[in-house]
């Protein structure tokens, strides 16, 4: 066989011969083009590429869920220690309650408000419901929308907005805090519109967590919403006290909770309460701020037994940044704030608080001590409500002047225990003084004469690493648009 | 071909007309006249063959058929030794001097072996012109690890091996030539007899790069029988890796296992047991007691609390009672035990040849026992606890392989392995629920048994002394809860093989096709009861299914030219298809009704998980091999893979090597020189993106982190949400590349006793796949993109020498050393040079673990970590604290003469901590590896060896310490201040002892000879509570506790016995041989915590220690009979 065929010759015959064999691999080398496409390789299995799968009702459930993250996760848990109300005990939380924040833990909720479940969820929910017709969902989208970026606003000043998760801007540029709240106040009063045309197919009510699709209830929610933003801007220009009035005439005016904009929780592993799995998981690192725990012990008020775990006043002990013992109670999560708690975000107390706290600044200083009173015999009422039978709380008679404004402010700081809105209050009034029960300063360095209270969040590190329009030198005491004094 | 016409000659000859039988007897020697045992001897063109014995000799029956021509040829051959043939004339038999004796010459370098370099090719060791390492089987089977990874530390240079702790079934963190990959693993790509097998390690949670906070979970590389390997070789760089494409760029090891051989079928049958326990005491504090401020707290989590008057205390008082202190760690702990049985036989005809194995390997780790801890309380009260063992490992192996020659040109082989492998771990690393957490940071007198309260049988720890309910109100777990009541399993049942058809087609051309599989199904059990501190105590069950698949099919067609044209041209063309699919279902229970029954039922709050995955590769390759001269020898080859994860735009890509090798001592050699080759090659190998990169949709998780240990799901109020993916596709995604130049050279010298291979590297990892930022306002958070190169350069020296080669005496030595040098050269556009001019927030970085990240100009994952105001890096601080006074830039104080890193101390003695993580200038990546390896026999029979692994450079954070300094357990809190030292009416008062205890200056608690430098540098201050707790714990500065890893570990002495054929008449004589050995005896090093081996990440990277797990010594015995 050697020497019957040249080599070439030889290759081609035996590559026939063998033809059975080749055709072994053949079957394989023939698929090819198929072999890199197919089920599983096309798409990833795990994921709905398609948004038209996905309906807009969808989304917005992925949205509030997100929502609820941000309103009440790490954003909440720094302004509470700003405001004294809880304190850091370990580990970054001791940083922050000491003022010394970094910058990279405002990363995963600053994200989130804008990426998935954020902002650019709620784009597509809102232009897929637009484009369906579906006014009422389009409507509680924005309104998720405005309480979203009115808070965010609120914590930094100037953010992205107006060019935020839109594709046309790959390096969004920060709108001043102005243009984003009367920006917001725009988005406010399209969602009250599209609220009012309603819409003709039933919108299930399962999708909304807030109010199950109650038209009513949303519009009023959305006049507080509005109230509280021209309340923030008080400071800045006096007459937005009669436009906050105003608005809030129109807010939430059921005082028994029913029309209050609260995040849902529940036992199921998926929707326990943010508050309740942060304590539960990461034991001491935060507790009872003194300053809240001096001011509810001093007034006799039940709530210091209802926020904090501990029989009786003296067993609930607060901590002031720069203590030296970390000794602090925990938030009773054994109790009202268990894994079912939903924190209230707009609600009827603050509606109230706000109409006499206008009155007062607009010169009826009798309107607004009846309205504090009338608020607190309602959150009483709620208290009781709720199971806790004996809960009193301080009523205020004769007084007016400063004495009356500080208590105003004081009592809506111990309603609004855990809203990201009292920090607000505060830059505007000046209320709660940071002073504990034995007249100390209790703001951080405070036997160094002071460096006084963030006023404040830092932009998160991944927002200034790789946005060059992100301030990159903002201060925890610079001051904000709306918080000029 | 006329070796088989001889065979059948000889068939015939023997069938039809008889055959005489000749006897040819003889002896292997090396030249110095040392009977080298087990020498092959065999007829060259044919099987058959005998070993040599314990004498060196050999014994033949062939019958006279076999000579042609009246001349036979015997080939005799030993590893070390080059091999000879030598001819036998039937004439000098018949005259009756049928002694044929082999004397052999050295050859440490193995220079005549011929290895497999991938894609099924064999090439002879000296005509090679990239490194590849081949580890011996021996350095296998003889290893008492489970885990081939860990079997190889210290064997490969370049190899860099890290077994996780000495708890059962660990796996380990490995990589070849440093890492040039971000979001990829480091490990391997492994090929076992042709097909690629799977080596993930899956963590609990299904993450597949284990993470802290999670029981460990075993790697499938523990699958293997170690007795089933006849060797493996280490690719190590893109050039030898580059024929297997997108896979390679971490290098590639290819497993050849044993098969069996004609003749007598040989039987081994092997015991192991050995033992092992806890290498070292972690150093905590005993003199100071359970509370805060100096005083006792019950049930608080400091050691802060009252001085106690124990014995060594300066402040002892014998005349007032003794306080009891206790020793957590030692008492937690005992002798673990290991044991291994394996059975194997291999035999086989002309036609056919088998081979089978059974196995069974065990292991229990150091932790106590429950039946011990039974014995250290007064009673258990009946309790049933969730497990007795609390870490333990099994894993029994079947293994069959065949060959059966189907016509004289068509071979075909099947081997199929099946390992059931059942792993019970402890949860490890820094958690809440993690075991060292609590055993580290429970008070020294707080007694941690008995673990159940004995009146309510509640979870019982120092943070909740009188638990008055089930869920109890823990800040951590009690260990020996941890270690009797949590259980996490892992039970897998796995199915590995393949088909080869081999086809000589004619002399010149062959084909061989290979049809690989591999299948696992890995289940999960991680098990939490009610009372657990994780989740308040509710109870926590997690199931899990992971099916894991894998298919190759493999063909490639030889053609050797030589034969064709006489041109000395070998090509290999190929093609392959693969396919690999993962499945994941999970299903999460939480809060446990009944307590102690742990059924998915038994939980009222359920959710599930699913998750699936498939990948196609399909590639074609040609590969070729040219002699020059016979003393040139150039390989060549390409690739080009498609792979379905990279993007439809760039789907197929190319991967090329070039080697070449000049036997120079060919042409020029001295006489101390008896080889020479100088090699160089370049190479390019790859790593894919991850599955799914260029999908980017809707998703909705059943959980999902909203920070800091807190979860919400989309399966919310009856209805179910879905959300955008928080990571952008990308459609342009290519594979990771490693563009690698290597130079070399292998030196035989002083007649092959000695040998040295050297070996120079530079490697340059680019389109390097990581997450990158995206900015968060644009709404997208990440992108998984191709973006960053790395740099890897070393060189990697091997020394053998055959010190003594004498009758009675044979030392072999071999020392090993691999540097490596790494940086990250860029990184989204940023080079090294450019980032030292721009704004700290605008150079890109990626945190890859909790302290290491990733960035231009610098080492790949140096810590970058919270400190202290130090010098050198350009910090300006508020150095008075007071809001009216300008930050000071340190650096520029005139007056301070600095280095870098150094501490700037203000006025009150103390450090400032500063607001931002810094890089710190310290990585975990070693300068240079190697060990050192001697052998020394004595006599035919006793064999003694010593293995010292060495690891030098590289860093370890270790954050444990940060923790326990906050805590007040740890040994270094043992010098504190306490109020009562300086108030004379306290029992141990003692003015100038005590009242001096626990004061100085912070340069007195500065690591690493950095000076402490500011307007307090000499300030005394008392090492209080609290500077502890805010100057020196978990938020403040952790360079001061970033330690050198470097170590030289004692990785095994051993002393093997050969006795010989038993001639007790019982089980028909068989060979036996014993071998007593020690791993890990002694380790010197400077760490401060348990071992600078041990690691936090697993199979991820290393570095990191964070409430970690010890390390063992162990010690074995072998036993070995073979027929």
């Amino acid at each position: 066989m050697a020497s019957k065929y040249g080599s070439t010759i030889k290759l081609v015959i035996m590559l026939k011969r063998y033809k059975l064999l080749f055709f072994f691999n053949f079957i394989f080398l023939s698929s090819c083009d198929d072999f890199l496409s197919g089920p599983l390789l096309d798409q990833n299995p795990n994921e709905v590429d398609d948004v038209s799968v996905v309906s807009a009702e969808a989304l917005l459930v992925g949205s509030q869920v997100t929502i609820y993250g941000i309103m009440e996760g790490y954003l909440n848990r720094a302004v509470s220690m700003v405001m004294q109300q809880m304190s850091g005990l370990q580990t970054d939380y001791y940083r922050d309650y000491n003022c010394d924040p970094i910058d990279v833990n405002t990363n995963g909720r600053w994200t989130a408000m804008y990426g998935t479940g954020g902002l650019v969820d709620l784009n597509t929910t809102q232009e897929v419901a637009e484009s369906q017709e579906k006014y009422i969902l389009l409507g509680i989208s924005q309104m998720w929308e405005a309480l979203l970026f009115s808070t965010a606003a609120d914590l930094w000043g100037s953010i992205p907005y107006s060019q935020a998760a839109n594709p046309n801007f790959s390096v969004p540029k920060f709108d001043s805090q102005e243009q984003v709240h009367f920006a917001v106040l725009d988005l406010i009063d399209s969602a009250i519109l599209n609220f009012q045309k309603g819409q003709i197919f039933t919108l299930p009510s399962d999708y909304d967590f807030t109010f199950g699709a109650d038209v009513g209830k949303w519009i009023a929610a959305a006049h507080t919403l509005k109230s509280r933003i021209y309340l923030n801007w008080a400071e800045v220009d006096n007459s937005y006290y009669q436009l906050a009035l105003e608005e809030a005439q129109l807010g939430i005016l059921d005082p028994s909770g029913l029309g209050d904009w609260t995040s849902l929780h529940g036992s199921a592993i998926a929707e326990r309460s943010i508050w309740f799995q942060f304590i539960l998981s990461n034991s001491d690192y935060m507790g009872a701020g003194k300053l809240l725990v001096d001011m509810l012990e001093r007034d006799n008020d039940s709530r210091l037994n209802i926020y904090f775990l501990g029989n009786g006043p003296s067993e609930i002990f607060g901590v002031s940044p720069g203590d030296s013992v970390q000794n602090a109670s925990m938030l009773n999560i054994t109790g009202h704030y268990g894994m079912q708690w939903s924190p209230e975000f707009v609600t009827w107390y603050e509606n109230n608080f706000i109409i006499a706290e206008c009155h007062f600044k607009l010169g009826n200083e009798a309107i607004a001590l009846s309205t504090l009173n009338e608020t607190l015999d309602g959150i009483e009422q709620v208290w009781r409500g709720r199971g806790f039978a004996s809960a009193v709380i301080p009523r205020y008679e004769n007084i007016s002047g400063d004495t009356l404004i500080a208590a105003l402010m004081n009592e809506k700081y111990k309603a609004l225990f855990l809203n990201i809105q009292s920090w607000s209050d505060w830059r505007r009034t000046g209320y709660p003084k940071f002073i504990d029960s034995a007249n100390n300063s209790t703001e951080c360095g405070s036997t160094d004469n002071g460096l006084g209270v963030p006023r404040r969040l830092l932009y998160p590190e991944k927002e200034k690493s790789s946005n060059p329009k992100c301030p990159q030198n903002a201060g925890i005491y610079d001051r904000l648009e709306n918080d000029p004094f | 071909m006329k070796y088989l016409l001889l065979l059948f000659n000889l068939f015939i000859h023997s069938y039809l007309f008889g055959v005489d039988l000749i006897t040819v007897n003889g002896k292997v020697l090396s030249e110095s006249g040392l009977e080298l045992i087990g020498s092959n001897v065999s007829v060259l063109g044919t099987s058959l063959g005998t070993a040599t014995d314990i004498n060196g000799t050999f014994r033949l029956e062939l019958p006279n058929t076999l000579f042609d021509n009246n001349t036979l040829f015997l080939k005799a051959s030993y590893i070390g030794y080059i091999s000879k043939v030598d001819t036998i004339k039937l004439k000098d038999i018949i005259k009756n001097t049928n002694q044929i004796n082999f004397n052999l010459k050295a050859d440490v370098m193995r220079l005549e072996s011929v290895i497999v370099t991938g894609i099924g090719v064999q090439q002879e060791t000296r005509k090679l012109g990239v490194s590849i390492e081949t580890v011996r089987k021996e350095k296998i089977e003889n290893s008492p690890e489970v885990s081939l990874v860990s079997a190889l530390r210290g064997n490969v240079s370049g190899l860099e091996v890290r077994k996780t702790s000495g708890d059962a079934g660990t796996n380990a963190f490995f990589r070849i030539r440093g890492t040039g990959t971000i979001s990829g693993g480091s490990q391997p790509l492994v090929i076992l007899d042709g097909s690629p097998i799977s080596t993930r390690t899956i963590d609990s949670g299904g993450r597949e790069t284990s993470e802290r906070g999670h029981p460990e979970s075993s790697s499938r590389m523990a699958d293997i029988n170690m007795d089933d390997i006849e060797s493996i070789q280490v690719l190590k760089g893109a050039a030898a890796s580059a024929i297997y494409g997108s896979r390679a760029s971490n290098g590639v090891i290819l497993i050849t296992t044993k098969s069996g051989t004609t003749g007598k079928t040989k039987i081994n049958y092997k015991m192991t047991y050995g033992i092992s326990g806890m290498n070292k005491i972690y150093p905590l504090q005993q003199r100071f007691g359970q509370g805060d401020g100096g005083d006792f707290v019950g049930g608080n989590s400091y050691s802060w609390g009252k001085v106690l008057n124990v014995k060594d205390a300066p402040w002892y008082d014998s005349n007032r009672e003794t306080n009891q202190v206790y020793n957590h760690v030692e008492d937690i702990t005992e002798i673990g035990n290991n044991y291994e049985q394996s059975i194997s036989a291999l035999g086989g005809n002309e036609k056919t040849t088998f081979y089978f194995s059974m196995s069974q390997s065990y292991e229990r780790a150091h932790w106590q026992t429950f039946n011990e801890y039974k014995k250290t309380v007064s009673t258990i009260f009946g309790h049933e606890p969730t497990r007795d063992v609390p870490s333990d490992f099994l894993r029994k192996t079947f293994r069959v392989k065949g060959s059966h020659l189907l016509t004289d040109k068509m071979t075909l082989t099947a081997s199929m392995s099946y390992a059931n492998v059942y792993g019970n771990q402890v949860i490890r690393a820094h958690s809440t629920d993690g075991l060292a957490k609590g055993l580290l940071s429970t008070p020294p007198d707080f007694n941690l048994r008995p673990y159940l309260d004995p009146s309510t049988q509640y979870h019982r720890s120092s943070t909740d002394p009188y638990p008055e309910s089930r869920d109890g109100d823990h800040k951590w777990n009690n260990p020996y809860w941890v270690l009797y009541e949590l259980s996490q399993t892992q039970s897998v049942e796995r199915a590995f093989g393949n088909i080869k058809l081999r086809y000589n087609i004619n002399s010149w051309l062959n084909l061989n096709y290979i049809l690989g599989t591999d299948f696992s199904l890995d289940q999960r059990n991680d098990i939490m009861p009610t009372g657990t501190y994780r989740s308040g105590g509710i109870g926590r069950y997690i199931h899990e299914d992971i099916l894991d698949q894998e298919w190759d099919s493999h063909f490639t067609l030889s053609m050797d030219l030589k034969k064709l044209y006489k041109l000395p041209l070998k090509l290999v063309a190929g093609h392959n298809l693969n396919s690999r699919s993962l499945k994941r279902f999970e299903t999460t229970g939480e809060q446990q009704v009944l307590p102690n029954y742990y059924q998915i039922e038994n939980y009222s709050s359920l959710s599930a998980d699913q998750y699936l995955s498939l990948v196609h590769l399909e590639s074609f390759f040609i590969q070729g091999s040219m002699d020059l001269l016979d003393q040139f020898y150039i390989t060549s080859a390409i690739r080009n893979d498609g792979s379905s994860t990279f993007g439809p735009a760039d789907r197929r890509h190319n991967f090329f090597k070039f080697s070449s090798a000049w036997e120079f001592s060919k042409s020029y050699a001295p006489s101390f020189l008896s080889f020479g080759k100088l090699r160089f090659a370049y190479g390019q190998a790859g790593e894919e993106p991850r599955v799914y990169a260029i999908f980017s949709g809707y998703t909705s998780p059943s959980l999902f982190s909203v920070g800091e240990k807190v979860s919400l799901g989309l399966n919310y109020n009856g209805v179910t949400g879905y959300r955008s993916d928080d990571e952008v596709s990308n459609l342009r995604i290519r594979p990771e590349r490693r563009d690698e130049y290597e130079f070399g050279t292998d030196l035989s010298l002083f007649d092959g006793s000695m040998g040295v291979s050297m070996t120079m590297y530079n490697a340059i990892s680019s389109d390097i796949i990581y997450d990158i930022d995206v900015i968060p306002s644009t709404g997208a958070d990440e992108m998984t993109a191709n973006g960053a190169s790395i740099q890897n350069k070393g060189l990697e020296v091997t020394f053998d020498y055959r010190v003594l080669d004498k009758q009675k005496l044979k030392w072999e030595s071999k020392f090993i050393y691999a540097s490596n040098k790494n940086t990250v050269l860029e990184m989204n556009g940023v080079t090294g040079n450019m980032a030292k001019t721009l704004d700290a927030n605008l150079i890109p970085s990626r945190g890859i673990a909790k302290f290491s990240e990733v960035s231009p100009g610098h080492e790949y994952a140096e810590f970058k970590v919270l400190t202290w105001a130090r010098f050198g890096h350009g910090l300006s601080i508020d150095h008075d604290l007071d809001i009216n006074t300008p930050n000071v830039g340190i650096d520029t104080i005139p007056e301070y003469n600095w280095g870098k890193n150094d501490v700037y101390i203000g006025k009150n003695g103390l450090p400032i901590m500063y607001s931002e993580k810094i890089w710190s200038g310290y990585a975990p990546n070693p300068d240079w590896t190697g060990s050192f390896f001697n052998e020394v026999s004595l006599g035919k029979k006793i064999k003694l060896s010593c293995l010292l692994d060495i690891s030098i450079g590289g860093h370890i954070a270790n954050y444990t310490k940060n923790s326990l300094y906050e805590w007040g357990t740890h040994g270094d809190t043992d010098k504190r201040y306490h109020p009562d030292f300086d108030n004379p009416d306290w029992f141990g008062y003692e003015d100038g002892v005590s009242t001096e205890w626990g004061k100085g200056t912070f340069q007195d608690l500065i690591n690493h000879g950095h000076k402490a430098i500011g307007p307090g540098q000499d300030t005394i201050i008392v090492y209080s509570q609290n500077m502890y707790e805010n100057f020196m714990g978990r938020n403040t500065d952790v360079i001061n506790n970033i330690e050198d890893a470097s170590y030289i570990k004692l990785r095994e002495i051993a002393l093997s016995y050969n006795l010989g054929k038993l001639k007790t008449g019982y089980l028909n004589n068989p060979n036996l041989s014993v071998r007593f050995s020690a791993q890990d005896l002694k380790t010197w090093t400077n760490y401060g915590g348990w071992d600078p081996e041990t690691n936090m990440y697993q199979d991820r990277i290393s570095g990191e220690d964070y409430f970690n797990q010890p390390q063992t010594w162990r010690a074995n015995m072998a036993l070995q009979l073979s027929w």
